[in-house]
């Protein structure tokens, strides 16, 4: 498997179950709601989600349920007038509304009897409640197919896909996902920039977005990568201009995400028509999108390590590398007597090595957090490029070296096939991820709204809450409703992912792994949760790599000492940082204005 | 002292297993005074407290806010009422539609039909009980919310912050009725949001100001010390825009230049309409400050009057030597 294809479907799996870990952090998080029972919701949600969109029960002995709502044809028949992809998706849509809408309404439910006990003793109820959940469906044969799958749960739009662009839809969609890229990448581009200059403001160079910015390579960048458009916006918003682009920035108070629009919509169009008009365009137009996402990252990399010199960037490179070579022994001896124990050894000293350098050494000590983060950059960079060349350049295969390379940058094309596509687990890859940053958004400006602040007081003491006049039984229920609905967003996410679904998909276990990455992001930190989400797959396809490299016999012990790993890692974490990973945000200038 | 009582207690009763904590209390508190609630440890003081603010429920006994019954005042909320009644009757109409499918088979008719009956049924069921229950004299409700909404506002004896919240952020919580309190709002009126938040900010600032707190404004309340503590409390009590506000302990463990400062700004509240109610230790304080003292002890009521009357009350006198 291609590595960047590795990537894109741990960033799949880590986008919904992003969003399950953004449900729980509602929950427990901001109002301190401690819901055990989480993935009952998440069922409802997928099964929901199957049902409205399975074709009714064909009578068949294989499967049996109780309906089927077939909404991607039904909506076909009301849209009659737009192509069967784009009423597919809508019917997916309303699909996912519906499970969403029905997995709060019941997290409500669950909440009425439940929310006026201890928070303990909550806990253990609702955990009830969703192995209640889990036994109906597992029981009851008539409903989702009893103890059996329920199967042939169609994916939207999956016959454009795999998409090579010479087709009109495939141009469209092509038009779309890159269109989509372009617009997110300018957006944080001009986020970037504008970060990066309010340090440096003091002279007073920002005053209409000339001067300093146009001035360094990424603000040229972020110049042609907008078309202009994003000075344009400037100065008409500096003059008060309107029309049509004053209407456009004023899509979001923002010049970035009107100019993001434009450019966006322009790149998508470029695209498409390349795609479907020249041989090749397809591949030419994905590089471009594709190294444009790489040179943001960097962008964003080096705002981040923003005090850095050289001697840090080599030091994390050299812990990142230290960790990478810890593990050779296990990839190149095999007997277990001989690998273990070296693995071992290797790990002990290098991480020994690494806290005694983060206690002892001031460069080190001083930005533990960006050293740990660029050191596990370092190593994800290690294993991404140099380590799938290693074979073909000690054979002196430089032309295949160069192929993997290029292949593994031009991330947004598959090329496991015959020719370059853009295979199902990216559009997947693009859809969850545009889901999430919409739910995103919308938590965040919850959380940091009155209501927001209103939960936070209920965690910190309900008895206040209600000496001041607010109902905090009002606040409890609607926090369990939201956090519900969005553990059924991810719970209808998982039914088009899986395509498949058994009742032990939702066993408590998922509970508790949503816990896992609110604890590892932060608690109380809307977007840690992408990060707690994707550390946790990135450590599960890790080790699924790394038991490639063992015996068979061994793998499957490996793939079970995993959990005893994750367990120690995890109680390490809370031991040594029980706020998480990133924390929670400070919110001195929290409030209803942005 | 001005105008018809805010509040009138009557014969309040209240026992926890076999101790008698509050029993037969019968006071009012106006607009405009202050009264200090006074007597020995165990007096039943702060538990009148409780019972005052909604906190406890009376075993008996009466107590009116501007002349209404605060057990009416607690009922539940209309929000509330709304969604015990869905879901009552959502409950009610699955039940009813799993009725009609095992009576009639499966028809659109059958299934709605019992899914309508069900759901008036469950929506009967709920005024139904909330009737039966108003009219019951024993039933009693609890929704301390309701009393801060009419505006009665009190403060804890151990003052009880939100700790991981900064001063500011604990006084801009307070305030009634905040457009962006509505997760609808929150997201989709942000500008109408702001501009309410800007004017509740304005306000914090001023309680800010009065209380002096300015140099911890963003320190987290959780790192104050007890006596600006019992400040913020009161800030957070004033946000709330109250009538009358019951005080527990507020100078207890504050050092005298804060005392003073908790006493002068009680005292200007008091010149401008609002009525106190303050359970203290602190006798200098209680004498200078209030107009009308009422002495308990073992949960009854000792004596009522005029600071200078009660000082020397004889019955008083005893209570505190335990006599």
């Amino acid at each position: 498997m291609v590595v960047a294809d590795t990537v894109v479907s741990l960033g799949v799996l880590a986008a919904f179950y992003a969003l399950l870990a953004l449900g729980m952090n509602i929950k427990y998080g901001h109002t301190g709601l401690l819901d055990f029972g989480h993935v009952g919701f998440y069922l409802i949600g997928a099964y929901t989600a199957a049902l409205l969109v399975l074709p009714p029960e064909s009578g068949g002995p294989d499967t049996i349920y109780i309906f089927g709502a077939n909404l991607p044809a039904v909506v076909g028949d009301l849209l009659f007038f737009l192509p069967s992809p784009v009423t597919d998706l809508l019917g997916w849509l309303v699909a996912i509304g519906i499970a969403m809408t029905l997995a709060g309404v019941v997290g409500a439910f669950v909440a009425l009897p439940t929310l006026r006990l201890r928070e303990d003793y909550l806990a253990i109820t609702v955990l009830g409640v969703s192995v209640i959940f889990q036994r109906i469906v597992q029981a009851e044969s008539w409903l989702v197919n009893g103890p059996d799958a329920l199967r042939g749960i169609s994916r939207p739009v999956g016959g454009l896909f795999p998409l090579d662009g010479s087709t009109l839809g495939g141009a469209v969609v092509f038009l779309f996902i890159s269109g989509a890229v372009w617009a997110v990448c300018a957006w944080a581009l001009g986020r970037a920039l504008d970060a990066e200059i309010l340090e440096v403001a003091e002279d007073g160079t920002r005053a209409d977005g000339s001067g300093d910015r146009d001035s360094t390579v990424a603000g040229r960048l972020h110049a042609v990568a907008t078309l202009g458009t994003d000075r344009i916006l400037g100065e008409r918003a500096a003059t008060g201009g309107d029309g049509l682009l004053g209407t456009v920035a004023g899509l979001g108070r923002n010049q970035h995400v009107g100019s993001a629009l434009i450019a966006g919509t322009v790149a998508g169009v470029v695209g498409a028509a390349l795609a479907f008009a020249v041989p090749m365009g397809l591949v030419a137009w994905g590089a471009v999108v594709s190294v444009f996402t790489w040179v943001v990252v960097l962008v964003w990399l080096a705002r981040f390590g923003a005090d850095f010199r050289t001697v840090d960037y080599l030091a994390t490179l050299g812990i990142g590398l230290a960790f990478m070579l810890a593990l050779a022994p296990m990839y190149y001896l095999t007997p277990l007597w001989q690998w273990l124990p070296l693995t071992v050894l290797a790990f002990a000293v290098v991480v020994g090595g690494t806290a005694y350098m983060a206690t002892n050494w001031d460069r080190f000590a001083d930005r533990q957090f960006r050293y740990g983060t660029f050191a596990a950059l370092w190593f994800g960079v290690i294993w991404y490029f140099p380590l799938q060349i290693l074979t073909p350049v000690l054979n002196g295969n430089l032309g295949t070296a160069a192929n993997v390379v290029f292949d593994s940058t031009v991330w947004m094309l598959s090329f496991s096939g015959a020719q370059p596509t853009i295979g199902y687990s990216r559009f997947l890859l693009f859809f969850f991820g545009a889901l999430l940053f919409v739910c995103l958004y919308v938590m965040e400006l919850t959380v940091n709204s009155p209501f927001g602040r209103v939960l936070r007081a209920v965690r910190n003491d309900e008895e206040v809450v209600n000496s001041l006049g607010k109902d905090p039984f009002m606040y409890k229920i609607q926090s369990m409703m939201l956090g519900s609905a969005l553990a059924g967003l991810a719970g209808a996410l998982a039914a088009m992912y899986f395509q498949v679904l058994v009742f032990t998909i939702f066993a408590p276990r998922v509970t508790f792994i949503a816990l896992l990455m609110m604890f590892l992001g932060g608690v109380a930190n809307n977007r840690a949760m992408i990060v707690g989400a994707f550390l946790f797959w990135a450590f599960q396809t890790a080790t699924v790599e790394l038991a490639g490299f063992v015996a068979p016999g061994l793998r499957e012990n490996i793939q079970a000492f995993r959990f005893v790993v994750m367990g120690l890692l995890f109680l390490a974490l809370l031991y040594y940082r029980p706020q998480g990973i990133m924390g929670e945000r400070a919110r001195t200038e929290m409030g209803g204005s942005e | 002292m001005s105008g018809a009582p805010l509040l009138e207690v009557e014969n309040l009763q209240k026992s926890f297993g076999g101790i008698t904590a509050v029993d037969g209390v019968s006071f009012e508190l106006e607009s405009g005074a202050v009264t200090g609630l006074i007597g020995p440890n165990g007096a039943g003081k702060t538990t009148t407290f409780n019972l005052l603010s909604g906190f406890y429920e009376p075993d008996g006994g009466a107590i009116r806010l501007k002349g209404r019954d605060t057990q009416e005042l607690m009922g539940p909320a209309p929000a509330e009422q709304f969604i015990w009644t869905s879901a009552s009757a959502s409950s009610l109409g699955l039940v009813g539609m799993g009725l009609g499918r095992i009576l009639a088979g499966v028809s659109p008719t059958a299934l709605l039909g019992g899914a309508a009956a069900g759901a008036v049924g469950g929506a009967g069921l709920y005024y139904g009980q909330a009737t039966v229950n108003g009219v019951r004299d024993s039933h009693k409700h609890s929704r301390p919310f309701q009393l801060a909404r009419d505006g009665m506002v009190r403060t804890f004896q151990i003052t009880r912050e939100l700790e991981e919240m900064t001063v500011l952020e604990n006084l801009v919580l307070a305030p009634q009725g905040q457009a962006g309190e509505n997760l609808l709002n929150a997201v989709f009126r942000r500008d109408a949001v702001a501009e309410d938040e800007q004017q509740i900010r304005e306000q914090a600032e001023e309680i800010i100001g009065l209380l002096e707190l300015d140099h911890l404004r963003d320190e987290e309340a959780g790192n104050l010390s007890g006596g600006q503590r019992k400040l913020l409390e009161l800030g957070r009590v004033l946000m709330l825009e109250p009538d009358l506000v019951l005080l527990d302990e507020p100078v207890a463990g504050v050092n005298p230049a804060l005392t003073d400062r908790i006493m002068d700004t009680i005292e200007e509240l008091t010149d401008d309409g609002l009525g106190f109610c303050i359970v203290e230790h602190e006798m200098d304080v209680i004498m200078s400050l209030s107009d009308r003292v009422v002495a308990m002890a073992e949960g009854k009521k000792l004596a009522e009057g005029p600071p200078s009357e009660i000082q020397n009350d004889q019955r008083v006198l005893e209570a505190y030597l335990g006599g």
